[in-house]
């Protein structure tokens, strides 16, 4: 089946910095979690697939769309949530809805209603005099309000609390239920997909690292404990990032199993949060 | 397309009041020049600081990323600025002919001139032909480089206005064009002028990066 | 129904859900045609992957605790305690066997084993 969101070769220069052709793609139902640390060319990805930005080389498809071609026709079906806020401080909310509404072709007056009651965001209340959680369930409320089939997120919960953060991947959850939906969700605070997300697509410095399902990172990658002595050169070569410290060592290694029999029980390996696995590819040391 | 006008007139709810005023301050301070002045003076004073204003919220709010994720084209945003010049202009205008109504009506102390074809003909032209310039500039550099061209403009045509119609005028004498003619040769003009300012602010912004 | 995970633990997510379902079937909790949550479902609840959720169910499948209806659902496969019981029974002997392997390997004589396992067996 035709993924919703495709990304190939993407490329993008500036004076000091340039995405350098990433490439990756989204299937409908799904949760995709766009990782990377600050400055690695997430919101110049998202900048470029919403057409903000102009792509140097490339190819991104939406809904098996060209984002160019077919921009107005894709954006009527995107729901964005950027981090900048995105409305007019001296605005109400009901006044913003007035001026955005009938910009989307589906819009559905009903379903925003009812999210604006669900998140309590008041009809009068100016924009600007909302909290930083309620801006960003308010451009949730937009985002979710057209009839949406792809929602696009880029660092939503910058800045919120762990509840507010907690909210809202409940209701992303809820989203691709009918299988139809996806998210496309990039953050640097990996603990919010370290559940839900489906798929992780991890990239550095403007380089893809990695784009698999989740579960394969989790239960396959291992972060190993051991003792400094057992981190001989050989084994720093199955590594793909690793720490040391007065007392020991810690490191990420691609496949748990080989790390079992290759140390043979004398370290200790768990699962790695995506943070772990975020922090070892960006600092390497390994060979791997 | 046109709620982004909309969108304007929320935004500048409080100018559009102060606008009366604007225009009342102009008619105060061009009491005793030639009879068009007052009210192209007070057109582009009121277009002026509409525009702009609106274009300071857009710049403040960062609108141009909002408008250019929904599903409007970058041409929509444009044009809609375009559009927002004359109605602002228009505005003006009948903010003046309700003062100039209200004058006569209770009596005020004050010489008010009153609207002519050739008045408002002369107001639009000095709005759009200051538009023309403004908003190409604001389109490719942005609102906080665009100000300084805003500033200069407003002085320049500001005080140009009230004595352009005159000055057309007279090149009308001098090149033996009936006035008729020559007011429907300077719309002609200005019209192409804003339609080639419009084509140059959709190319600068179509390739702007956000 | 109630499905327990451990993050921290370091079976495979997709793994205790599957083992869970399937001491649920074998303890009777769960019959035969009993309906399943969707994988979307269970997923959203348990604030996991619906990836993990869709393993899980292969893997029963593919072990015969469950069949899946396109379009309806996942149910509890409708045959029958008894052949379950016996795979069951199977891997109860197998681990037997090891055990007795490992026994003799040491020279553990019957008695030994079978005090052993007598106070493993009351230990639960």
């Amino acid at each position: 089946m035709e993924p919703i969101l495709e990304v190939n070769n993407l490329k993008k220069d500036f004076q000091d910095f340039s995405l350098k052709g990433i490439s990756f793609s989204l299937q409908r139902g799904y949760i995709m979690g766009f990782i990377g640390p600050n400055g690695a060319g997430k919101s110049t990805t998202i900048k470029l697939i919403l057409n903000l930005l102009k792509r140097d080389d490339g190819e991104i498809k939406v809904f098996g769309l060209d984002n160019l071609q077919n921009e107005k026709e894709i954006k009527n079906r995107i729901g964005f949530v950027l981090s900048e806020n995105n409305f007019y401080d001296e605005l109400t909310v009901a006044e913003t809805r007035r001026i955005i509404a009938p910009i989307y072709r589906d819009w559905d007056q009903n379903v925003f209603q009812q999210y604006l009651s669900d998140f309590a965001l008041p009809a009068n209340k100016k924009v600007g005099e909302l909290s930083g959680g309620m801006k960003m369930k308010l451009s949730l409320a937009f985002a979710l309000s057209h009839h949406a089939e792809l929602l696009i997120l880029d660092e939503p919960t910058s800045g919120l609390d762990p509840i507010v953060r907690s909210e809202l991947l409940e209701i992303l959850s809820t989203i691709i239920q009918d299988e139809q939906k996806s998210v496309f969700f990039s953050t640097h605070i990996t603990s919010d997909l370290d559940k839900n997300a489906d798929y992780i697509t991890f990239i550095n410095d403007g380089e893809l690292v990695l784009s698999s399902p989740k579960d394969d990172l989790i239960e396959n990658y291992g972060l190993v404990r051991g003792a400094k002595e057992l981190l001989t050169d050989e084994a720093r070569d199955y590594f793909i990032g690793v720490k040391e410290n007065k007392f020991g060592f810690e490191g990420l290694v691609e496949d748990k199993h080989f790390a079992e029999e290759f140390f043979d029980g004398r370290v200790v390996i768990e699962k790695p949060g995506l943070e772990e696995i975020m922090i070892y590819f960006t600092r390497g040391n390994g060979c791997a | 397309m046109l709620n982004l006008i909309l969108k304007d007139l929320l935004l500048l709810k409080k100018y559009i009041f102060f606008g009366l005023a604007y225009i009342l301050i102009m008619i105060i301070a061009f009491q005793n020049l030639p009879g068009t002045a007052m009210l192209s003076a007070g057109t582009v004073a009121m277009t002026y600081i509409l525009v702009v204003n609106s274009c300071a919220y857009d710049d403040k709010n960062k609108a141009d990323l909002l408008l250019n994720s929904l599903p409007l084209s970058r041409c929509d945003v444009v044009l809609a600025r375009y559009l927002s010049v004359f109605l602002f202009a228009s505005l003006a205008i009948i903010f003046y002919a309700i003062i100039a109504g209200v004058n006569k009506f209770v009596g005020l102390p004050l010489k008010v001139s009153p609207i002519t074809g050739e008045g408002i003909v002369g107001a639009l032209l000095a709005a759009s032909f200051m538009h023309s310039i403004y908003l190409p500039a604001y389109f490719k550099f942005g609102f906080i480089k665009a100000r300084l061209v805003s500033f200069v403009l407003f002085f320049v045509v500001f005080f140009e206005a009230g004595t352009f119609i005159n000055r057309i005028n007279s090149i009308e004498g001098s090149l033996q064009v009936l006035p008729r003619q020559g007011n429907i040769i300077f719309l002609v003009v200005a019209m192409v002028l804003i339609i080639v300012s419009y084509f140059i602010s959709l190319r600068s912004y179509n390739s702007r990066d956000f | 129904m109630d499905i327990i995970i451990s993050n921290s633990c370091q079976e495979p997510i997709y793994e205790q859900i599957a083992r869970q379902i399937k001491n649920l079937i074998m303890r009777g909790d769960l019959s035969g045609g009993d309906g399943l949550p969707s994988i979307r479902n269970l997923a959203k609840e348990l604030q996991i992957s619906v990836i993990t959720t869709k393993r899980a169910y292969e893997e029963l499948e593919r072990d015969g605790y469950i069949t899946t209806v396109p379009g309806k659902g996942s149910f509890v496969a409708g045959q029958n305690r008894e052949l379950l019981r016996e795979m069951r029974l199977k891997i109860v002997e197998e681990k037997l066997s090891e055990a007795v392997d490992a026994g003799k390997s040491i020279e553990l004589s019957l008695n030994q084993m079978q005090e052993m396992l007598k106070i493993l067996f009351e230990e639960d």
